[in-house]
């Protein structure tokens, strides 16, 4: 995504991680086994249901929590031997920002922006100078002097990116960033969050149960479930083949391109031709199959169901056929489409 | 009695109120606020979470909060001579005072800590701040409103404690309303000793309003 020349040692590398906490006399296991590795310069989501360990897993990027088991690697450095002063140092390289804001209600925009900066030893004309340039780049010059209360959520968030941005961090950790906003501003925000990456390079780790947000704007994506990777890779590969129910569950959030359930009887019930489901991707076209589908098998066809979105500037989704005509016409297409794209049938 | 006579001793005694008040808040509200922070900090999941630390201190400030001023003040008698050599006079209540205060005021200071988001405390803690920055540039300020109302609440019982200290010779309002007043039936008297301690604690909790609106920019 940057220009700088991506080296293939991961930033940040997860090594057989395990976290487990002891909650009265039950021990609850949050990661179990984690092995992952983020690449400078990407946006890469981490995506799992409520409990999965997610929160756990991105407090360990920049040891908020200690490991149970395992490594953490920044940069080539395991952080898990670090002790508590190092680790004040590696924070200040790493920002964060976070579901419910958390500004400082006693402090004004500019008073929160600056903050981390005072952390940091940064002097009183520097930190102005650096506050005045984040304000610009967030677009909220003008609520310098407003306090957090004064704020709507989207421009809460924009100081939240501002401080986690102050002191030029290689990483920034998004844990449910948008999840308390409406979908409006978490364009907003997600778009804002894009330009960090794009534009300053910034390697984010972004935390979210929304497959959305993981289309908007992730290079990569890995799948928690119950404390374990199920699933990782490039986003447009997890959309377009996921491997597990968990992964299919969350995809069909963004593409609804896959009708089950409810949906499925009621268009069996309408229909009577063979339902099959294919496929839709940049190299994958069906149109030449279909046009064709008449005059060669005498077979028609409807398309009765199915969603095509774009990702990362490629189209992706499925739609779903209902095919009439004489048995075997219906099986020579069914093949021809197989020759194409991947197709599913949806009749028993 | 007149008050050519009298109006000496009240302006004495109400001197001594003062610095009684004075000395108590300064010093009991810089302790109480020490003590306080470190009960808010040690406990578990704090940020210098220590149990040892935490479960003596706690139970140091459940025995002696709760006790009566007047027993406490007779209680701590033989510290008090160690400390400031006698267990008579103002500045003996006042150390009695401070003592008490302190104890006291640990408390409400703990309370209004624990209403601090933790979410603001772990974003200073991403952003490489240490637990004394945290302690100073933070949770100070982030519950700045409700420890001005706390210690305002503290200012009216240390008034009312220092009513007490005549009891070990502290001198003060309190003393005056019982010495010319009450035990020489002189009711005008004791009218002016309570008109003047509700015009002290009307003062304080106006102004203490005031600070804790100003803090709150409402
Ligand atoms: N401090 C803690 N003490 C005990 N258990 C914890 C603690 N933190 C997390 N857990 C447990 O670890 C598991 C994972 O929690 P985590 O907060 O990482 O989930 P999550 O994926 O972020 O969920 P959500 O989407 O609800 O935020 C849960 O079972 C949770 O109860
Ligand atoms: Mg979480």
């Amino acid at each position: 995504m940057t220009d700088a020349p991506l080296s293939d040692a991961p930033l940040i590398e997860f090594r057989d991680v395990t976290k487990t906490f002891a909650s009265g006399s039950r021990q609850v296991t949050a990661l179990d086994g984690i092995d992952l590795s983020i690449h400078a310069g990407d946006v890469h989501a981490i995506i799992g249901y409520s409990g999965a360990g997610k929160s756990t897993l991105v407090r360990l990027i920049n040891a908020l929590e200690p490991v149970t088991s395992g490594s953490v690697l920044i940069d080539g450095t395991d952080i898990t031997t670090l002790g508590e002063r190092r680790l004040r140092e590696l924070r200040l390289g790493i920002g964060m920002i976070f579901q419910q804001f958390n500004l400082l209600r006693s402090r004004t925009v500019f008073g929160n922006v600056a903050y981390p900066l005072k952390i940091a030893g940064w002097d009183k004309d520097t930190r102005k100078v650096r506050v005045a340039e984040l304000l610009r780049f967030v677009g909220l010059s003008e609520k310098a002097w407003d306090y957090p209360d004064q704020l709507s959520g989207g421009q809460k968030q924009r100081v939240g990116i501002a401080r986690a941005l102050a002191t030029n961090p290689k990483i920034l950790l998004a844990d449910e960033s948008t999840s308390a906003l409406d979908p409006e501003t978490t364009g907003e925000v997600l778009r804002l969050l894009k330009r960090v990456n794009t534009e300053l390079g910034v390697t984010i780790v972004v935390i979210t149960h929304e497959m959305e947000v993981v289309r908007a704007i992730a290079d990569r994506v890995a799948v928690l479930d119950a404390g374990r990777v199920v699933e990782q890779g490039a986003v447009l590969d997890v959309f377009a083949e996921p491997k597990t129910d968990t992964t299919r569950r969350f995809v069909e959030t963004v593409l609804h391109d896959r009708p089950d359930g409810e949906d499925l009887e009621r268009l069996r019930a309408r229909h009577t031709g063979r339902l099959v489901t294919a496929g839709i991707r940049d190299d994958r076209r069906i149109g030449t199959v279909l046009s064709g589908a008449e005059r060669k098998h005498g077979v028609r066809f409807e398309i009765v169901y199915g969603g095509i979105k774009e990702l990362a500037g490629e189209p992706i989704g499925r739609l779903t056929l209902e095919l009439t005509g004489p048995e075997a016409g219906v099986d020579a297409l069914v093949a021809d489409l197989r020759e194409v794209t991947e197709v599913e049938e949806l009749t028993a | 009695m007149n008050w050519d006579v009298l109006g000496p001793v009240l302006l004495d005694a109400v001197g001594q109120t003062l610095i009684m008040v004075t000395i108590t808040m300064l010093v009991g509200g810089f302790l109480g606020l020490v003590l306080g922070i470190l009960l808010y900090t040690t406990r578990k999941g704090g940020l210098l979470a220590n149990r040892v630390v935490f479960t003596v201190l706690n139970v140091l400030v459940n025995i002696i909060r709760p006790i009566p001023f007047i027993v406490f003040v007779t209680a701590l008698g033989p510290v008090t001579i160690n400390v400031v050599g006698t267990t008579l006079g103002t500045v003996a209540a006042t150390f009695a005072l401070v003592v008490a205060a302190t104890f006291g005021i640990s408390r409400i200071v703990e309370q209004n800590l624990v209403t601090i988001d933790p979410g603001v405390i772990e974003a200073a803690r991403a952003m490489g701040a240490s637990p004394l920055r945290i302690i100073t540039t933070l949770l100070v300020p982030e519950a700045l409103a409700p420890l001005i109302l706390g210690y305002t609440f503290v200012f009216v019982a240390v008034v009312d404690m220092t009513a007490v200290a005549g009891a070990v010779g502290g001198g003060g309002l309190g003393d005056f309303a019982i010495a010319y007043g009450y035990q020489r039936f002189n009711w005008v008297v004791t009218a002016v000793a309570v008109v003047i301690i509700i015009v002290l604690v009307q003062a304080a909790q106006f102004a203490g309003n005031w600070l804790a609106r100003k803090a709150l920019r409402h």
